[in-house]
């Protein structure tokens, strides 16, 4: 078949060739060019057509149809906070049944709900994570260089070391700011980074450009927090620092009923698959550094906790 | 075949008569995905890819059909269709056999079926103008090769640009300036850079 259309393409063009031979010497006439041109173009682009209508019946990939509806629901922005290569293999997994409707963080209940629909099931809401600063950098933590360079975190870590006296303080210059996409991240007076949550897509960007390190993805419904991710050594940060930081002193482990908390690395964290939100841990911290990220809602548990003591 | 021609296209396409730097071709593509590293790497790759089948599929059609009279009226015409129906077919070989490659190149080749230095190449292999190299019109090989090179000269230009404007992101840039006014400035201050290389031959 393709050779037949090659033929075919090879003769038409032979033939424009051969008649304009004949008249090499003349001026530019309409016979002589533009007749054969739009004949020579006409066919190739028609054989063309043909041949690539041939090829795409040929080279079909067979695409699960409730797979392609999907995918057509989805973003496409090929963020991969799925947990998948891209959206395409999402839809795959959601269609075959592998994989829960409701993993996809950009585009949200609306896009959960149109694949439930597709599917005729029922889909969970759309947790997306938030992102948290780990990080209270308290007014003692002084600074131990004057940096007057760009005012950029990264291009400051560029230089080595962080420009406070602990490793792991927040450099306060608003990379993290600048860089989120959807304007969630705004610096306080003290020059601290602080999320409003309902602009938060947790889409991770900041926490990729945090040259520090100090920013992570958490669970919408916890708002218990360690808010210190400073690995140095316990002695070392009680110097720098009276309160604010963990110096894994290990007694919010032993307080906490479902033994979400562990301390690694110096540092405590919480498991948030165990955390109930119990708040045990925040009243034994000696050193505050367990904290309530959400003063709305500790101010809501407060109100609860009056009313029900009353 | 003498060896110093082969160098002297390869040289001559990579470094001096670079498609983006002294030809002013590609350079759409070469602003619009050289914000990061790992786009530019993939544009880069593919570029290479279709620009080396390309300009051996328009060579072809230009030995063979278009050196008569008709030659310079359909040359246009003939090379944007073979070289739009080339990479169509491309895509559809590729999503079929090798969809690991096409994962990786995938988005980018429909950005470049009608890019300028794709069509550039396939121009030069077959042209009389005095900045050609005028052997190609007689050797398919090197024809191919000076596709081939003309790509790897725009992916180096455009990784070296995507690692500058990595950069650029964290300085500061005045406000009238930034995003692709300092990009030009940069692809300007390169274009000088690139014309010391015009004594390598």
């Amino acid at each position: 078949m393709k050779i037949l259309i090659f033929l075919t393409i090879m003769v038409i063009l032979f033939t424009g060739h051969w008649l304009l031979a004949e008249e090499a010497n003349g001026n530019i006439r309409w016979e002589t060019f533009v007749i054969p041109s739009v004949l020579c173009l006409t066919a190739l682009g028609f054989f063309f057509g043909i041949g690539l209508a041939i090829a795409s019946k040929v080279f079909e990939v067979k695409v699960d149809a409730k797979a392609a509806e999907i995918n057509e629901v989805l973003p496409k922005v090929q963020c991969g906070k799925c947990g998948f290569a891209g959206c395409l293999p999402y839809a795959e997994a959601v269609a075959s049944g592998k994989a829960p409707a409701n993993l996809c963080i950009p585009g949200g209940n609306a896009v959960a709900k149109k694949i439930g629909e597709i599917l005729g099931i029922a889909v969970g809401e759309v947790t997306a994570p938030v992102a948290t600063i780990l990080c209270t950098r308290k007014k003692e933590v002084k600074k131990n260089q004057d940096y007057t360079g760009i005012q950029d975190c990264r291009a400051a870590m560029t230089l080595g070391s962080n420009i406070y006296e602990c490793a792991f303080a927040c450099l306060g210059m608003g990379t993290c700011s600048t860089v989120c996409p959807f304007q969630a991240i705004v610096m306080d007076d003290n020059a601290m980074p602080k999320v409003i949550e309902s602009k938060c897509t947790g889409c991770g960007v900041c926490v990729e450009n945090c040259p520090v390190g100090i920013i992570r993805l958490t669970p919408r419904d916890h708002d218990v927090h360690i808010l210190c991710a400073s690995t140095e050594l316990p002695k070392i940060k009680a110097k720098v620092h009276k309160k604010g930081a963990c110096i894994a002193c290990k007694k919010c482990v032993k307080t906490c009923p479902v033994q979400a908390i562990s301390v690694v690395n110096n540092v405590a964290g919480i498991d948030y698959t165990k955390c109930t939100n119990c708040e045990q841990c925040i009243s034994v911290c000696p050193t505050t550094a367990i904290f309530h990220i959400r003063p709305q809602k500790k101010k809501d548990a407060v109100s609860t906790s009056v009313n029900s003591g009353a | 075949m003498e060896l110093s021609v082969v160098f002297s296209i390869v040289g001559g396409m990579v470094l001096i008569n670079n498609f983006v730097l002294s030809r002013f071709l590609g350079l759409c593509p070469f602003l619009g995905v050289s914000k990061k590293m790992d786009s530019a790497f993939g544009m880069g790759m593919a570029v290479i890819f279709v620009i080396t089948l390309s300009s051996a599929a328009t060579w072809i059609m230009y030995y063979y059909f278009l050196r008569g009279d008709l030659g310079p009226v359909l040359k246009t015409a003939c090379y944007i269709l073979i070289i739009a129906a080339l990479v169509q077919l491309i895509e559809m070989f590729m999503k079929k056999t090798m969809p690991a490659l096409y994962q990786a190149l995938g988005i980018y080749l429909p950005l470049i079926t009608t890019n300028c230095t794709i069509l550039g190449v396939a121009f030069l292999n077959t042209t009389d103008a005095p900045m050609a190299t005028k052997a190609t019109q007689e050797s398919f090989f090197l024809a191919v090769l000076q596709g081939f090179s003309g790509g790897v000269g725009f992916a180096l230009v455009l990784l070296l640009m995507a690692g500058i404007r990595e950069r650029l992101e964290t300085t500061a840039i005045p406000k009238p300036l930034q995003g692709i006014p300092i990009a030009f400035f940069c692809t300007g201050l390169m274009a000088f850079a690139f014309m010391g290389f015009i004594g390598l031959i």
